[in-house]
C-alpha cells in the first residue's frame, strides 16, 4: 500500500511531464494532416475529421523536404563528429591538468556564447566570404563547431573532472600511455556526457536556422529548417505542409534519441573501482 | 524534356512577339526576340511565393529563358520574405549580391540611397502602374521595375449586411453606421470590422483618406506630416471602431493575417484586404465565395478613399556581373503573359498596365475593385530611404495600439510619431 | 584535427614521452579548438565592439567611415527608455527562465532516475521536445496560445476559467512573458534534465549506499551526498542557461510582436531593431555589449565558485 502511494504520484508526474512534452507535438502531427478549412476552428478538433496523409508524399517531393533533410543530415553529422574530437581532447585536458590559464580559458570559452548571434551575422559572412566557403556545407559545420565546442568542452569538462583519477593511474601503472588511459578508461565512463554533447551539436547543425540563411542560398543546398519557408508566402501560410515538414523533420531526431538512449540514460557507474 | 520547353518557349515567344508586335517599340523586346549576344550567368532572388507549385512558375521562367537564349544561365533562388530585407542588407554589406532581385517596394528607395542598385532607364509613360514607379523613384531616378503590385479595397459579407440592412458603405460616415447596425442587430459573437493594431496597410491609408499627408519632401529632406488634424481626424476615427466595441477584443495584437482568418471563420463582416486575401479567404472556406461581395474603400472626409498600393520591384544591383542578361531577364519577366502566369497564382495584380489589361480582372466583378483601387485609387509611403527602417523598426503600431487601448488620444499618438520619424529622417 | 594522429605515434623513447607528457601535450591538444573558435568567432565580438563606439548607419557598413562617438552609445542605452526596459526584462525574464528550467529539469532527472516502468518511453517523449527549432516552437505555442483558435484558451474555459474566452496573452507584456516562460522551459528542459541525469548516474552507488547504511533518509541522501557530487554539473547548467536565456531571440521576436510600443522586447531583440531594422549599427551593437557585460559579470560570479570545487 505504502509503495502505491510512494510510487504512485512518481507515475502521476512521469504522465503529466510526457503529456507536456509530447502535447505540442502531437499538435504539430494532426495539424499536418488536417485540410485547410480545419486549421483555424474555434473548438480545436483533437483528431482531423479528413487526415490529409498525401500531405507527407507532397512535401517530400515537390517541396523538395526529402533533398533538404539530407542536406540537413550531412551538416549536422559533420559538426558533431568533429565536435566530439576537439572537445573531448580539450575537456579531458582542462580537466586533468591545472594549467593556470585554465579559469581564463574557461571564461573566453564562454565569451564566444554570449553575444546574440544576429549581431555576428554580417561579419561571419564577410568572413565566410573571404574563405571561399560561402553556400558550402562547411560555411556551417564551421560555424557551428565554433559555437558548441564551447559548450561541449564545458560539459564534458565537467563529468571528466567526476571521474576519479584513481582509474587512470591505476591504468598506466598497469602499462597504458596516457591516451590510452584516456580512451579506455575514462571515454567509457564518461559516454553519458559523450553522447549529451554528440547530441548537443548534432542538434545544433539540425536546428540552426539564422546562419544557415545567411550563408546558404542555392536551392538544393537548403536545410530543412529553411527548406519550411517554402510553403511560407506573402501573409498566407500553407500550415498543413509546414506541419508535415516539422514532422518530417523531427523523426531522424527521434531516431537518434532511441539509438543514443543506451549511452544517454544507462551509465558504467563508477561502481567499477573498489575502494 | 528540353524539347518540349524549347517548343513551348519558342510559342509562347511568337505569341508574345506578335501580341506587342504592333505596339510601341521596346528596346528590351528586341533584345529578347533576336539576340544571340547574350550570355553568361545571373542569379536572381525571388521571395518565397508560399507553394512549390508557384516556385515552378518562377523556375518555369529562367526555363523558358535560357531556352530561348541558349549559353545563358539563370538561377533562381528563393528567399523568405520575413528574412529578405535582413538578407539585403548583409549581401550588400557583405558584397555578395544577386544580380537581379524582387523587393519590396518600401525597400527599394533605402538600397537604392546607398547606391545598391542599378538605375533604371526605360520606364515610359503610362506603362506601368504609376503609384509604383513613384515608390522607384529616387532624386528624380528610378531604380526598379514595378513587377506586381496590390491595393486593398473592402470585402464584406453580403449576407450579414443584408441581416443588418445597410448597404455596403461608400464612404466614412456610411462605414460607421454600417459597423454599428451590424454589431447591433446581428449578434452571434460576430464583430462589425476587423480593424488591426498591427497592420500598417489598414491604418496609415486612413490618413490620406482624411486629406492628410504621411510625410512630404523638401530638396533632400523629408519631414513628417503627421503633425496635422487630418492625421489625427483619421487615427482618431480608426480607433473608434476597437473603443466601440466594433471590432474584436484582441484586433488590437492582430496582424493581417489574423484578420484574414476571423472573417473567414464568419467572425468578423467587413475587412480591408487585397486580391491575395480575397483569394486565400475563398480557398480556406470555398462556400463563403458567394456570400462575400467587394467594393473599393470607404472614400474619407477629403472625397478620396486611397489604400496603399504594395508591391514589388525588379531591381539589378551594382555590383552584378552580367547587367545585360539581368535586364533581359527582367523585361521577359514583365512581358504581360508571363507576368500573369505569376500573378494570378499569388492573387496580385500585374505592375504593368498592359498586364492589368491582360488579366482579366477588369472583366471579373468580384475583382474588378481591386484592379480599379490600384489604378485610379492608390498611393505609395514616401519614397524616402529611411521610410524601409522606419517600417522595419515598426514605430507606428505602438502609438496606434495605445490610442485603441484609449492610453493615448490620436493627437498625441501623431505628434508622437511625427516626432520619431523627423528623428529618424534626420538622422 | 591533426593532433589526433599525432599523439597516436609510434612509441617514443621514454624519456621524450616524458617531456612531451608534461606540458606540450596539453598545449597541442587545445590548439585546434581554440583557433578555430578565436578566428571565426573572435573577429565578429571584436567588430561588433568596435563598431560599439561608432555612429554607424547602413552606408557606412557597407563603403567604411564609421564616426568614433566614444561613450554616446552606451548612454543612450540607458536613457533611451525603451532600450532600457529591454534591459530589465531581459534580466528578470531570464532568471525567471533559467530558475524554471532548472527546477523542471532537476525534478524531471530525479524521475527518469528512477527507472520506473515505461522509463523508455517516458526518456523519449522528454527529449523530443529538444529537437524542434526555436521558430517552429515559437511558432506553435503562439498558435497555441492564440485568443480564439488556441487549444490554451478553450481548454481553460472548459475547465471552469470562464475569464480566458478569447484571452489575448499577446497584447500585454505580463501575459505574454508567462507564455513565453512556458514556451522557453519547455524547449530547454529536456537539455538540462539529460544533463543532470547523466550527473546523477556518475554518482557511485557504493557513497549512496554507506550514507543509507549510516542512517540518511532519502532527503539527506540527497542533500547530503547528490547535491554536492552534482554541484559541478549544475553549476555548468546554470552558467549556460543564463546566458541561453539571456539572449533569446526567436521566441521574444514571434511572439512578443503584438505587445505595444515593444514593450516585452528583450535585449537581442532590441539590439536587431537597432541594427537591421533602424539602421542604428553602433547603437545595436552597444546594446549587445551590454548584455554582454551582464553576462560577462554573472559568469565571472559562477567561475569563481566552480574554482574554488575545481581545486579540491
Amino acid at each position: 500500500m505504502r509503495w502505491l502511494l510512494k510510487r504512485g504520484w512518481m507515475y502521476a508526474a512521469m504522465l503529466a511531464v510526457s503529456a507536456f512534452a509530447l502535447f505540442p507535438i502531437y499538435w504539430v502531427v494532426i495539424t499536418s494532416l488536417k485540410p485547410r478549412s480545419e486549421i483555424y476552428t474555434r473548438t480545436p478538433d483533437l483528431w482531423p475529421s479528413d487526415p490529409q496523409w498525401d500531405q507527407y508524399p507532397r512535401v517530400l517531393g515537390e517541396g523538395h523536404v526529402g533533398r533538404a533533410l539530407l542536406n540537413s543530415l550531412i551538416v549536422a553529422s559533420g559538426t558533431m563528429v568533429i565536435c566530439i574530437l576537439v572537445s573531448a581532447l580539450a575537456a579531458y585536458v582542462l580537466a586533468r591538468y591545472r594549467v593556470r590559464l585554465t579559469r581564463i580559458l574557461l571564461v573566453l570559452v564562454l565569451i564566444t556564447q554570449m553575444f546574440p548571434l544576429v549581431v555576428l551575422v554580417i561579419p561571419l559572412f564577410v568572413t565566410m566570404r573571404k574563405a571561399g566557403l560561402l553556400g558550402t556545407y562547411w560555411s556551417l559545420i564551421i560555424t557551428y563547431l565554433a559555437f558548441s565546442v564551447p559548450l561541449a568542452i564545458w560539459v564534458m569538462r565537467g563529468f571528466i573532472l567526476s571521474i576519479p583519477d584513481e582509474l587512470e593511474h591505476a591504468a598506466r601503472i598497469d602499462g597504458a600511455t596516457r591516451l590510452g588511459a584516456l580512451v579506455r578508461v575514462v571515454l567509457p565512463l564518461a559516454a553519458p556526457g559523450i553522447a549529451t554533447t554528440a547530441v548537443l551539436a548534432f542538434l545544433e547543425g539540425w536546428k540552426e536556422f539564422l546562419l544557415a540563411l545567411t550563408f546558404i542560398n542555392k536551392e538544393e543546398m537548403k536545410t530543412a529548417p529553411l527548406i519550411l519557408q517554402t510553403f511560407v508566402g506573402r501573409g498566407d501560410t500553407d500550415w498543413g505542409a509546414v506541419m508535415a515538414t516539422s514532422v518530417l523533420y523531427t523523426l531522424p531526431i527521434v531516431l537518434l534519441f532511441v539509438l543514443a538512449r543506451k549511452h544517454l540514460m544507462t551509465a558504467r557507474t563508477a561502481g567499477a573501482v573498489k575502494g | 524534356m528540353r524539347k518540349f520547353s524549347v517548343t513551348v518557349a519558342g510559342l509562347l515567344l511568337a505569341a508574345v512577339v506578335a501580341a506587342c508586335g504592333g505596339g510601341d517599340d521596346e528596346p528590351s523586346a528586341d533584345k529578347a526576340a533576336g539576340s544571340g549576344s547574350l550570355e553568361g550567368s545571373i542569379s536572381v532572388w525571388i521571395m518565397d511565393p508560399g507553394s512549390p507549385k508557384i516556385q515552378d512558375v518562377v523556375k518555369q521562367y529562367a526555363t523558358d529563358f535560357e531556352a530561348a537564349h541558349p549559353g545563358t544561365q539563370v538561377d533562381i533562388q528563393f528567399v523568405p520574405w520575413a528574412q529578405a530585407h535582413d538578407k539585403f542588407v548583409t549581401a550588400i554589406a557583405g558584397g555578395e549580391v544577386p544580380d537581379v532581385a524582387e523587393m519590396g517596394t518600401t525597400w527599394t528607395p533605402e538600397f537604392a540611397d546607398q547606391g545598391a542598385l542599378v538605375e533604371q532607364q526605360a520606364i515610359g509613360e503610362g506603362q506601368y502602374v504609376s503609384s509604383l514607379v513613384d515608390a522607384a523613384t529616387l532624386n528624380d531616378k528610378v531604380y526598379g521595375k514595378p513587377w506586381y503590385a496590390g491595393a486593398r479595397a473592402l470585402i464584406y459579407r453580403k449576407d450579414l449586411l443584408e441581416k443588418a440592412g445597410v448597404e455596403p458603405p461608400t464612404n466614412w460616415d456610411e462605414l460607421m453606421a454600417a459597423a454599428k447596425a451590424v454589431e447591433e442587430k446581428v449578434g452571434g459573437g460576430v464583430d462589425a470590422v476587423g480593424f488591426t493594431g498591427l497592420s500598417e496597410h489598414m491604418y496609415l491609408p486612413t490618413i490620406w483618406q482624411a486629406g492628410g499627408e504621411i510625410a512630404t519632401q523638401d530638396g533632400d529632406t523629408w519631414k513628417s506630416a503627421l503633425n496635422s488634424p487630418e492625421a489625427a481626424q483619421a487615427i482618431d476615427f480608426y480607433a473608434s471602431f476597437y473603443k466601440q466595441g466594433l471590432s474584436p477584443k484582441a484586433a488590437v495584437g492582430w496582424e493581417e493575417p489574423d484578420a484574414q482568418t476571423a472573417f473567414a471563420n464568419g467572425d468578423i463582416a467587413m475587412l480591408i484586404a487585397g486580391g491575395w486575401g480575397y483569394n486565400s479567404i475563398i480557398a480556406t472556406k470555398p462556400e463563403l465565395e458567394e456570400k462575400i461581395g467587394t467594393a473599393l474603400t470607404p472614400a474619407g472626409p477629403s472625397g478620396k478613399g486611397t489604400a496603399f498600393a504594395g508591391g514589388s520591384h525588379l531591381v539589378q544591383f551594382q555590383e552584378s556581373q552580367n547587367k545585360e542578361l539581368g535586364a533581359a531577364f527582367v523585361d521577359f519577366m514583365l512581358e504581360p503573359e508571363q507576368l500573369n502566369k505569376f500573378t494570378s497564382e499569388i492573387g496580385f495584380l500585374p505592375g504593368t498596365v498592359d498586364g492589368i489589361k491582360a488579366s482579366g480582372y477588369l472583366e471579373d466583378p468580384q475583382r474588378k475593385p481591386f484592379a480599379e483601387q490600384l489604378l485610379d485609387h492608390s498611393a505609395v509611403y514616401p519614397p524616402s530611404p529611411k521610410w524601409g527602417g522606419l517600417e522595419g523598426a515598426n514605430i507606428f503600431d505602438g502609438e496606434i495600439q495605445k490610442v485603441m487601448k484609449g492610453q493615448e488620444t490620436a493627437q498625441e499618438a501623431v505628434q508622437n510619431l511625427a516626432s520619431k520619424m523627423d528623428e529618424e529622417f534626420a538622422g | 584535427m591533426a593532433t589526433a594522429p599525432a599523439v597516436v605515434s609510434a612509441p617514443r623513447p621514454l624519456v621524450v614521452r616524458r617531456a612531451v607528457n608534461r606540458l606540450t601535450l596539453p598545449v597541442l591538444m587545445l590548439l585546434p579548438a581554440l583557433i578555430i573558435i578565436a578566428g571565426l568567432v573572435g573577429y565578429p565580438l571584436v567588430r561588433t565592439i568596435y563598431l560599439s563606439f561608432t555612429d554607424t548607419g547602413l552606408g557606412e557598413l557597407i563603403y567604411g567611415g564609421s564616426t568614433w562617438v566614444g561613450l554616446e552609445n552606451f548612454k543612450e542605452v540607458f536613457a533611451n527608455d525603451r532600450l532600457r526596459v529591454a534591459l530589465v526584462n531581459t534580466v528578470v525574464f531570464g532568471t525567471v527562465c533559467v530558475i524554471g528550467t532548472m527546477v523542471f529539469g532537476f525534478a524531471v532527472a530525479l524521475l527518469l532516475n528512477q527507472r520506473l516502468k515505461g522509463n523508455l518511453f517516458f526518456g523519449i517523449a522528454v527529449l523530443l521536445p529538444w529537437a524542434v527549432p526555436a521558430i517552429a516552437a515559437s511558432a506553435i505555442f503562439k498558435w497555441l496560445f492564440d485568443s480564439r483558435y488556441g487549444f490554451v484558451n478553450w481548454a481553460l474555459v472548459n475547465l471552469g476559467f470562464d475569464s480566458f474566452q478569447d484571452y489575448a496573452w499577446f497584447a500585454g507584456r505580463f501575459s505574454a512573458y508567462v507564455a513565453i516562460f512556458i514556451t522557453v522551459v519547455w524547449q530547454s528542459f529536456p537539455f538540462i534534465a539529460l544533463s543532470l541525469l547523466a550527473g546523477l548516474q556518475t554518482i557511485p552507488k557504493e557513497t549512496l549506499h554507506a550514507a543509507a547504511i549510516d542512517g540518511a533518509g532519502p532527503w539527506n541522501r540527497f542533500r547530503l551526498v547528490t547535491l554536492p557530487l552534482l554541484r559541478p554539473i549544475v553549476a555548468v547548467l546554470v552558467v549556460f542557461s543564463t546566458i541561453w536565456d539571456f539572449k533569446i531571440f526567436d521566441q521574444i521576436y514571434v511572439m512578443a510582436a503584438g505587445v505595444p510600443d515593444r514593450a516585452a522586447d528583450t535585449a537581442a531583440v532590441a539590439a536587431y531593431r537597432e541594427g537591421f531594422a533602424l539602421s542604428h549599427y553602433g547603437l545595436g551593437s552597444a546594446v549587445a555589449v551590454v548584455l554582454f557585460l551582464i553576462l560577462l559579470a554573472f559568469s565571472l560570479l559562477y567561475v569563481r565558485l566552480i574554482g574554488k570545487e575545481g581545486a579540491e
